[in-house]
């Protein structure tokens, strides 16, 4: 089984904009819309992030069910799609990358840590999404749901994990 | 119109035939076409504010699941089914082909949401729960013979168009736009992005045009039925204003608004 994912699509120039207008395609009568050629961008960059994240969202597409030999789901690409996008808006382009890990409902937890803090987030399904911080330091713990504002968690990851 | 739901793994592709014999009488054409990805939008309001660069999840091992088109006799309206979306559509076809109204696609969008659900009940293949609506506008303006693009942008969105052209090197040989706004509930919550375009195009006929297209986009307002109903009828209404308030004195007698 091929494990590769659609790579030619991320091998795009960045930035390259979120499709605008994705639901609407293939619609209305077909149109060619004219893009002019540009030379390719020399000084934008890859997010750090982005590569390895998306590595680790490659494996995760091959583990199947019952990956764990306990019954787990399959990683659900719907979480994985709204993970991504989840993170295009928390983090900033020199933001560390998240470990990742499968979890058994068909989601992902994604943790940050060092040595003052540490951050699990875990995306059960799309807009669903549980948040704990733990300070190292002070022991302090906290933990918090959220869907589609995620203000809170960019502010740390932006605060703590960016170079 | 239509409704992004979580992902139906159950839903194979033999079950888009017992699906279609639900719409067949009204809907007999059919086509098939490769699924669309998942699209979410999320906010983080100090954060980049970047767009976000596109990534593709899916293995190319597996087989995936066809989003099928299920078309009208007049080939005018047409839903499209695929294992985490559901779509009404209108769209013209010949020249008096008359737009149904905002209000009457929301209705014939309500009874498919219902029936889908039912036959999705039916065949145990899960229940529809959304996480994205949204609502579009494509408008398709034909260009007089001879006119650049940019000369049409000027009709069709008036005066800040002035402010492109250069001294040296005079107006822009062709123009295109792409702007997104954050919509936001009565607490000044986002709730999704009203995003608008408008390029340049040609038809398979040749002919050239400007096309101009709106769509509000987001989390609906809760996750069933009504939620999405809501969130269609706010984004229509973000539409309608974008439109008024982008578009020249020219476009709106093209349309016929009414200032």
């Amino acid at each position: 089984m091929s494990i590769a994912l659609a790579e030619d699509v991320w091998q795009r120039p960045w930035p390259q904009p979120q499709r605008p207008l994705v639901f609407a395609d293939a619609v209305s009568e077909p149109v060619a819309v004219v893009r002019p050629m540009v030379s390719p961008q020399s000084t934008a960059s890859h997010p750090l992030w982005r590569e390895p994240t998306l590595r680790r969202f490659a494996e995760l597409l091959t583990l199947g069910r019952d990956w764990d030999r306990r019954g787990s789901a399959a990683v659900r690409s719907d979480v994985l799609a709204f993970a991504y996008s989840m993170l295009s808006q928390v983090m900033a382009p020199s933001t560390l990358p998240p470990s990742i890990v499968p979890l058994g409902h068909g989601g992902v937890q994604l943790l940050w840590t060092n040595t003052s803090v540490e951050i699990e987030v875990e995306v059960i399904r799309p807009n669903e999404i549980i948040v704990y911080e733990l300070d190292r330091v002070t022991g302090i713990e906290s933990e918090w749901s959220a869907t589609n504002e995620l203000s809170g968690l960019g502010d740390l990851l932006r605060s703590a994990f960016t170079r | 119109m239509g409704v992004q739901f979580n992902s139906l793994d159950r839903l194979l592709a033999p079950h888009l035939g017992i699906i279609w014999e639900e719409f067949k009488e009204q809907y007999p054409e059919t086509e098939q076409h490769p699924p669309l990805d998942p699209v979410f939008e999320t906010f983080a309001e100090k954060g980049s504010r970047m767009p976000v660069p596109s990534a593709h999840f899916e293995l190319l091992a597996t087989i995936p699941t066809p989003r099928v088109f299920f078309i009208n006799s007049a080939r005018t309206e047409l839903i499209q089914v695929q294992r985490d979306r559901f779509h009404h559509n209108w769209r013209k076809v010949g020249e008096g082909d008359a737009y149904p109204r905002f209000e009457r696609m929301l209705e014939s969008f309500e009874i498919e949401y219902r029936k889908l659900q039912e036959v999705f009940k039916r065949e145990r293949i899960g229940s529809i729960e959304p996480n994205q609506s949204e609502v579009t506008y494509i408008n398709q303006i034909l260009l007089p013979e001879g006119q650049s693009p940019f000369e049409a942008f000027e009709r069709l969105f008036g005066s800040f168009t002035k402010a492109l052209i250069l001294d040296d090197v005079g107006p822009p040989e062709d123009t295109r736009f792409l702007l997104r706004y954050i919509m936001r509930d009565e607490d000044g919550a986002p709730i999704g992005r009203l995003i608008i375009t408008a390029e340049p195009a040609w038809k398979l006929d040749g002919s050239n045009i400007v096309q101009f297209a709106l769509a509000a986009r987001g989390k609906p307002h809760s996750a069933d039925l009504a939620g999405v109903k809501s969130f269609l009828q706010s984004g229509r209404r973000h539409i309608v204003r974008a439109f008024t308030e982008l578009t020249s004195d020219e476009m709106h007698k093209i349309w016929e608004r009414k200032q």
